[in-house]
């Protein structure tokens, strides 16, 4: 429904917005997800390095597995923008 | 390479009177690994667990003493720098002349220190009990003794005014105010009601006499005699620290050494006549051994290598070539190779430091990141940590190299285009540029994946032949093989309807079938033909079918880690330079010089933050790569560690 | 799931993860079975590089031989205990604290008979473990009061003190402090029964463990009668508020016969390693030999327990109980060896 009122110029202007608004939100929800899924995993990855060190590599790894998450909605905002 | 050291197992019988001939050449080697005994539970075996030899309990109990020394000095064996090397016959003889005196000396002054503090602490208790007391002008003996009397002392919220006949004293000049009330025993409850109003809290009244504020004094003074005294004494323990860490080191490592010889006998199993046990040489070393223990026991020995029959149980040591060899801690932090399996050590050497390149391509942040490397060196004892500073500066190179061909400085252009993708975004002074290329750079991180995961299945084919025997060796293979057919049937299907970049094109050739073309057919009929080899091994590992997009994907991240990193390291340019500093510059005011100021702390505070990001993103992300995307398509891992029985003097000569 | 996004489940899950790492790094079967076969000043080095380093280190210059190791032994299950009671959040902490204040009434019953038999306040110091409420400063103190009776006045206030108030005279007289131990007891299983259900969350599992507690204290205590051929009223030894009620206890250990008895058992309880067990020690008649296999089973049964409910109470309890036997596992075998024994002998006291 594009108003009477407007110019290609605005009509590009607003998509424009809208991308960079989807690419911000691409980011910041999977972030959230991100942190929802390794708030577990990173509270029990603490605990085991405090009484282990040894694990210190191994539950690193654990805790960025859901990392994965985020990077797939930066790659989608990168797409988006450029 | 590829392969972990080859390893021989032996069995070494032996009749108990040689048994400490062969404990000391055993140990003198240090190369066999001994397999502990484990007596299976509650089986009446012929075998059991050894007894230690005769001097394992003196040796014992002079090495408690001897760590209990080092403790109470704060010697700490591992971080003690090597001066010189004591002979091992010198420090054995020192042990008899020379140890009991420190240990006397050392424990007297534990004790006098133990007793000084016992003494400090009573002080201060007193101290601190007398301190509300200070705040009222009466003597300590004044409190105590009435029959007719009740005496109240406590801390109190504020004054309050009490109407039976009695004597008060009130003073706000103490933590929680001070009070003071003597009243007849007749209207003790009346008053005690009034003071828990006013919310009373009783503090006992000290077993002491004299003026509070003299007593108090007194307290305080004897409790910094005893911290003096305490000073004393540990500035004498220093010394003992600095006269005798090298014999008290020498002495440890010594009485280890013996400790462990006299006890390697509950690492065996016996019999009434014998000692059996079992372990692991390095292949060239086998013959060695065998030889030396004949020789030394005159042939009163028997050795017979057995087959290897279970590959979780061999010790496993890494062989690699000298530049890889830094990169087996990271394997250890995931899991020691199998011993049949292969061992990908040399290709994490490699992959790794060119990941972390591309992740963090910068000339400036790898600079840094090599400075650090090389500087920390000094200062990290563990062979651990300098093993990871080694890793780090491979990847700091490759990062500087990868720098070069971004064409990136600090996230600034160097004087030359990007020679390879360009990764400059369209922020601040930059603006208006190329920008950055960030569909290619795309298609390159998924390349890698498809090529790295690719390189992983192939690996489980031929590692899947090591696990497993016969028709599930098979099997196994098929599944990897049905794994690879699936992923590329995948990718085949998706270039015969898009163009894609940087990667063929397929969408031309002729239409075969339903308006589907060759490419597509072939890709169908391979995906297919994936999906029945997986099934084959087990249906249920279809279910795991996404993670074959989800981890070509995930090899996304090359890029967009990086962008991120970029991004901010123009941001930060920007702000610091392009908004502060620049305009200044312009017509420089004595506002403007603070202003510039404010904008280089700006841009060191940033820099710093994104090298730091950028250790842990490039590192982290590289390494996860590994782990995650690229071990679980072929490794296992699980080995145990090769650890000979033996040691390395550190402190000694022989 | 819904639990898992809230805050406080991360602290369980970051503590309940920290006890289950602690449990791991337990002295395994293998090294009892070593140990058995050293002498005194090996075990203590054995011990001196594990868990109990930095005891042995700091009190090797202070003591020396059983001492060293009892010492080494007693500090390190205290400060095991107070820094897991620091770590564990909120409700745990209080199922913990409710727990560990066992450990009070084992002090206080030391010092209340290191008192009548005028034993010397170093001597009576160097057997407590303060791993309770009362800790070190509030034991010294009472070490330091002259009579029992003066101990006991000095713990006015304490929640077990009107038992104490109670039974200390009926003590005195007859020189026993049996009967009263036995009512202390009995008021501290009382005391959980009520922390765990007067609401607070998770109080449901907590109340699990302690039903299992007290049936096995309790079929133990019956056992232990029979070894000792005491017949007579068993009412006031037993615990109640297990899932046995006492008089059925007490019918129980009227039965003469042993496997009569055991049968009987049997057919009371439900628990199929328990009914193993008790089919195991059938033949038995070593009493300390079904005691360790009754506590086995009460680990086991605690550690299965533990699995089902992985971010509760249990996790730490399990490894609480888990380390008390281990402590007690190493004392016995430093005593043993102290007073000689052979090995073999020794293997058959230990929880392994």
């Amino acid at each position: 429904m594009v108003d009477v009122g407007m110019t290609l110029e605005m009509v590009q202007a607003s998509q424009l917005g809208m991308k960079a608004l989807g690419a911000g939100l691409a980011v910041g929800l999977t972030g959230i997800g991100a942190g929802v899924a390794e708030m577990a995993i990173g509270s029990a990855a603490v605990g085991a390095t405090a009484e282990n060190r040894d694990v210190f590599g191994l539950v690193l790894l654990l805790t960025v597995i859901p990392e994965t998450i985020v990077i797939f909605g930066l790659v989608v905002a990168l797409l988006l923008l450029f | 390479m590829l392969r972990p050291e080859q390893m021989r197992r032996l069995l070494i019988a032996t009749p108990k009177g040689e048994i400490e001939t062969i404990i000391s050449e055993l140990y003198r080697h240090n190369v066999y690994h001994i397999e502990d005994f484990v007596p299976e539970s509650e089986s009446a075996e012929a075998l059991s667990i050894g007894h230690p030899l005769p001097g394992a309990s003196d040796a014992a109990s002079a090495l408690i003493k001897v760590r209990a020394i080092e403790n109470a000095c704060g010697i700490d064996p591992d971080n003690v720098e090597i001066r010189t090397k004591l002979p091992a016959s010198k420090v054995r003889a020192m042990i008899e002349t020379d140890l009991p005196s420190i240990q006397k000396e050392v424990e007297d002054l534990v004790a006098t220190r133990s007793k000084l503090e016992a003494r400090q602490k009573e002080h201060e208790q007193r101290a601190r009990e007398l301190e509300p007391f200070a705040a009222v002008p009466l003597d300590l003996e004044l409190y105590r003794g009435y029959t007719r009397f009740t005496v109240f002392t406590g801390h109190i919220m504020h004054d309050v005014s009490i109407d039976v006949p009695h004597e008060k004293y009130f003073s706000d000049k103490v933590d929680g105010n001070m009070i003071v009330v003597v009243v007849a025993n007749e209207h003790r409850e009346e008053v005690e009601r009034t003071l828990l109003d006013a919310g009373f809290q009783v503090i006992p009244i000290p077993e002491e006499t004299g003026a509070p504020a003299d007593r108090l004094a007194a307290h305080i003074d004897e409790t910094r005699q005893a911290n003096t005294e305490i000073a004393a004494v540990n500035e004498k323990i220093a010394g003992v620290r600095e006269r005798h860490t090298d014999l008290l080191v020498a002495c440890d490592e010594l009485l280890t050494a013996d400790v462990e010889r006299a006890e390697a006998p509950l690492r065996f199993a016996t019999t009434e006549e014998t000692f059996i046990t079992e372990g692991w040489v390095p292949g060239d070393q086998a013959e060695r051994i065998r030889d030396a223990l004949e020789r030394v026991t005159g042939g009163r020995v028997y050795i017979e290598e057995l087959e290897i029959e279970d590959d979780s149980r061999v010790p496993v040591e890494y062989e690699n070539p000298s530049f890889a060899s830094p990169t087996q801690v990271l394997m250890d932090i995931y899991a020691r190779p199998r011993y049949s399996e292969l061992d990908p050590t040399l290709m994490v050497a490699v992959v790794f430091p060119i990941f972390f390149g591309l992740i963090l391509g910068d000339v400036g942040y790898g600079a840094i990141l090599l400075a650090l490397s090389l500087g920390l060196r000094k200062f990290l004892k563990g062979d651990e940590g300098r093993m990871l500073l080694k890793v780090l500066s491979y990847a700091s190179i490759s990062s500087i190299i990868f720098g070069i061909l971004y064409s990136e400085f600090f996230g600034a252009a160097l004087p030359w285009p990007a020679l390879f993708f360009s990764r400059h975004l369209n922020i601040g002074v930059a603006a208006g540029g190329h920008g950055p290329q960030v569909a290619e750079l795309m298609v390159l991180a998924i390349w890698i994946g498809i090529l790295h995961i690719t390189l992983g299945r192939i690996l489980g084919m031929v590692n899947a032949r090591k696990f497993h025997h016969g028709k599930h060796a098979a099997k196994a293979a098929i599944a990897n093989a049905g794994w690879l057919g699936t992923m590329w049937g995948i990718i085949i299907m998706i270039w015969a309807f898009y163009a894609i970049p940087l990667m063929p094109d397929l969408t031309g050739l002729p239409v075969v079938v339903m308006g589907f073309n060759v490419a597509a057919v072939a890709g169908a009929v391979l995906l297919v033909a994936g999906i029945i080899g997986i099934a084959q091994e087990n249906p249920l590992e279809l279910v795991e079918l996404p993670s074959i997009i989800s981890h070509v994907l995930s090899y996304a991240r090359l890029v967009a880690v990086g962008l991120s990193s970029v991004a901010i390291a123009m941001v930060v340019n920007f702000i610091a330079i392009g908004m502060m500093i620049q305009p200044q510059l312009e017509a420089i005011t004595p506002v403007g010089v603070i202003i510039i100021i404010f904008g280089i702390l700006v841009l060191l505070l940033g820099h710093l933050l994104n090298t730091a990001l950028g250790l842990l993103g490039g590192g982290l992300h590289s390494i996860r790569l590994h782990y995650v995307e690229f071990f679980t398509k072929f490794y296992k891992g699980g080995g145990k560690k090769y650890n000979p029985f033996g040691m390395k003097s550190k402190f000694m000569e022989e | 799931m819904a639990g898992i996004s809230s805050g406080l489940a991360t602290n369980y899950i970051y503590a309940c993860t920290r006890m289950r790492v602690r449990r791991s790094l337990l002295i395994p079967r293998e090294d009892y079975l070593r140990m058995l076969n050293m002498s005194l000043p090996e075990i203590t080095r054995f011990i001196g590089e594990t868990n109990y380093r930095s005891e042995i280190d700091e009190l090797g210059t202070s003591f020396s031989g059983i001492n060293l190791v009892e010492e080494a032994l007693s500090w390190n299950l205290a400060k095991e205990y107070q820094s897991i009671l620091e770590l564990v959040p909120g409700e745990l902490k209080y199922f913990t604290a409710s727990y560990l204040r066992r450990w009070d009434i084992q002090n206080v019953v030391t010092i209340l008979r290191g008192k009548m038999q005028g034993m010397r306040p170093g001597k009576i110091k160097e057997v407590l473990i303060p791993a309770g409420k009362l800790d070190k400063i509030a034991l010294d103190r009472l070490i330091a009061e002259e009579s029992p009776e003066r101990v006991a006045e000095a713990l006015k206030g304490e929640r077990f003190y009107p038992v104490i108030e109670r039974e200390l005279p009926r003590a005195m007289e007859t020189g026993s402090f049996a009967h009263l131990e036995n009512e202390l007891y009995k008021g501290y299983y009382a005391r959980l029964v009520a922390d765990a259900t007067e609401g607070v969350k998770g109080g449901e599992i907590f109340l699990k463990y302690i039903r299992l507690e007290i049936d096995i204290r309790n079929i133990q205590n019956l056992f232990r009668l029979r070894a000792g051929h005491i017949r007579e009223d068993v009412r006031e030894l037993m615990i109640p508020g297990g899932s046995f009620k006492v008089e059925e206890l007490q019918r129980l250990s009227g039965l003469e016969d042993q496997d009569e008895f055991i049968d009987a058992l049997k057919r009371q309880v439900k628990m199929t390693p328990l009914l193993n067990a008790l089919e195991a020690i059938r033949g038995t008649t070593a009493i300390h030999e079904i005691e360790v296999a009754l506590t086995r089973v009460q680990l086991d049964q605690m550690e299965r327990m533990s699995k089902r409910y992985p971010f509760s109470i249990l996790p730490v309890i399990v490894y609480l109980e888990e380390k008390k036997y281990e402590v007690a596992n190493l004392r016995a075998l430093a005593r043993g060896k102290e007073a000689g024994l052979p090995g073999e002998r020794l293997q058959g006291y230990l929880v392994m």
